[in-house]
């Protein structure tokens, strides 16, 4: 989303995610050093906090924990409607597990210098898997584009207590406005 | 004045200090991989980790600043 300054852009990009946690969780947002006004560096922002592994444990019998991490930019952009300064999401670290730390599952998107996969992908955890499973862990399952709001569905489908009565209409309205200005699917 | 976090809702996020981002690699450099940050960059820099598929690796690599 646009603003008319970097943190204007910055605040913009936040508040939707933080909303969108909001319907299953309230971690403390941090963000890396400069990350509200400096521009053209790659920033991290922890979502679901820096405390302890970052992870928070989520209300509901099946004891799920979730972590959420992106990593992005703030930058330029001189086209109308998407400027003058926007957020550019460079990757992101979302991560489901059990409450005996064990991963449900990952989904990763990062495209760094040395990956070898730079599409966005998900792992199987380890507490999903068996010893003779046809999958591990490591293979990387094309996965498309994920959006924070889906992996608080998952977490949701998956036995998460929702903290807003209306989590659905929520995350429908956060998504929609994250999809309407993304530059790619 | 007080903030309106509704209208602003940085105003809500923490910003690390570069000491608290250099501390939070650390950390999950020796949680993740049994080595400092140091040695997971020189590592990394020096493309030991090329065709590494594990998940904790590129976990960690993310928190590099001149990894991307």
């Amino acid at each position: 989303m646009p603003g008319s300054s970097p943190y204007e852009a910055s605040s913009a990009f936040v508040g939707p995610l933080a909303e969108a946690l909001s319907c299953v969780a309230h971690g403390k947002i941090t963000a890396s050093a400069g990350g509200k006004n400096d521009l053209n560096k790659v920033h991290e922002l922890h979502l679901t906090g820096i405390a302890g592994d970052g992870y928070v444990r989520l209300r509901g019998d099946r004891r799920i924990e979730m972590r959420a991490r992106m990593f992005y930019e703030i930058i330029r952009d001189p086209r109308p409607g998407y400027g003058p300064f926007r957020i550019t999401t460079r990757g992101y670290d979302y991560s489901l597990r059990t409450s005996d730390g064990l991963a449900v599952v990952d989904y990763h998107w990062h495209p760094l210098g040395q990956s070898h996969e730079k599409d966005p992908h998900l792992h199987i955890g380890a507490a999903q898997l068996r010893p003779d499973s046809v999958l591990s862990n490591k293979d990387h399952l094309p996965s498309g584009r994920i959006t924070v709001e889906s992996v608080v569905r998952t977490a949701i489908e998956s036995g998460a207590t929702p903290l807003q009565p209306d989590w659905e209409t929520r995350l429908a309205g956060t998504e929609y406005r994250h999809v309407l200005h993304r530059s790619w699917h | 004045m007080a903030t309106d976090t509704q209208t602003d809702p940085a105003a809500t996020v923490d910003e690390m200090t570069p000491e608290e981002q250099r501390a939070l690699l650390e950390s999950e450099a020796r949680r993740n991989l049994n080595m400092s940050a140091d040695e997971f960059a020189a590592k990394w820099r020096a493309g030991e980790f090329r065709g590494n598929e594990d998940p904790k690796v590129t976990q960690v690599a993310m928190l590099l600043p001149d990894a991307w």
